[in-house]
């Protein structure tokens, strides 16, 4: 069986490093001299997209696809989605529109959130209590979503992500039949 | 919902490639937009669009280029030239300009009624052209 999950969220969450992380095969990426060091400061940013694949058996895989995360290129977006069966949202929590950027993507991809096929990991955080205030937000949203605290480089953390956005998709889909 | 930010430009550039965009509308009278993106995707300099046409045609130009490189990479096909689409109402044209320190990305339209050797002569020139007058505009920064 192939399986493809997506990674969105905005500029600097991490995707490209959360599937280069995990990738058993030498990923794909699109990086480009970034310029904009203000809304993040790193030397590149994805303007097309990144591609890696986990290798689960003989003939199974996850395929992953990464986001550029600028609404300047939500272009992509739609054409990545095509026939995925979730996705990974990665947020920043040093990032002090944190909380907007979620809603911005939940918006964005609300098919996926409708149908429960989607986890969200959030970067950079302090302690275990700093993601309350996502769940807390998800909640007043009517939305049961899991969040976990992650760290993007390291290959267990994006694991238990795609892991988990695997088991939701498989139990949303007994569910609904 | 974000507003994304418009990196500031060092002065000129924009004059510079705005400049080299109007020349190549001269030699192409088939021409519909042209525009001049960072590899980022932000809007440096464009004709026929305004500037939100621009800043949605300057990303897809730097997606496009992006890919394209990639795909050239990946298949192991030496350095990208450029990238041609060919469409029912026309072509479009991207190519990668390089400059010190950084690298642009032109793209043009061009209508079905032009020579498909002629648009990618012309759009070919432009980018060299534009190039050489970027390193020395670059020097003469530096001198
Ligand atoms: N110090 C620190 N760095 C982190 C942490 N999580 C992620 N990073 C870094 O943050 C950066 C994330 O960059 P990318 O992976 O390019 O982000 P992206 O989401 O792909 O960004 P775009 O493609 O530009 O949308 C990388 O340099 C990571 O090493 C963390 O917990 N601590
Ligand atoms: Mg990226």
């Amino acid at each position: 069986m192939i399986s493809k999950i997506l990674f969105i969220g905005p500029m600097g969450a991490g995707k490209t490093t959360a599937i280069t992380a995990v990738s058993d095969s030498e990923p794909i990426t699109t990086e480009a001299d970034n310029l904009d060091r203000a809304q993040s400061d790193k030397a590149t940013t994805t303007v097309a997209l990144d591609y890696g694949e986990i290798y689960l058996d003989e003939d199974s895989s996850v395929l992953l696809y990464g986001m550029p995360g600028q609404d300047r290129f939500d272009f992509m977006w739609p054409i990545l989605a095509e026939g995925a069966l979730g996705a990974v949202l990665l947020l920043d929590h040093s990032h002090p529109d944190a909380v907007a950027q979620l809603d911005h993507f939940l918006e964005a991809f609300a098919a996926l959130v409708s149908c429960g096929a989607l986890v969200v990991g959030v970067g950079r955080v302090q302690n275990s209590q700093d993601i309350g205030v996502y769940q807390a937000h998800l909640k007043a949203k009517g939305l049961a979503l899991p969040v976990y605290a992650t760290d993007v480089r390291h290959k267990q953390n994006v694991l238990l992500l795609i892991e988990t956005l695997i088991a939701n998709a498989e139990l949303n889909e007994i569910l609904e039949r | 919902m974000f507003n994304e930010p418009s990196v500031t430009q060092p002065s000129g550039l924009k004059e510079l490639c705005q400049q080299h965009l109007l020349q190549l509308q001269e030699t192409l009278s088939d021409m519909r937009v042209a525009v001049v993106s960072t590899a980022d995707g932000f809007p440096i300099a464009m004709v026929e669009t305004t500037p939100q046409g621009a800043r949605r045609a300057t990303a897809m130009a730097a997606a496009l280029n992006g890919l394209s490189q990639t795909l050239t990479k990946e298949l192991a096909t030496g350095q990208l030239e450029g990238t041609v689409l060919e469409c029912q109402q026309g072509l479009i044209l991207c190519r990668h300009v390089a400059m010190p320190k950084r690298a642009l990305v032109i793209l043009m339209v061009v209508d079905a009624g032009a020579t498909y050797g002629h648009a990618l002569w012309a759009i070919k020139q432009a980018a060299k052209d534009l190039s050489t007058a970027l390193h020395a505009w670059v020097e003469s920064k530096i001198e």
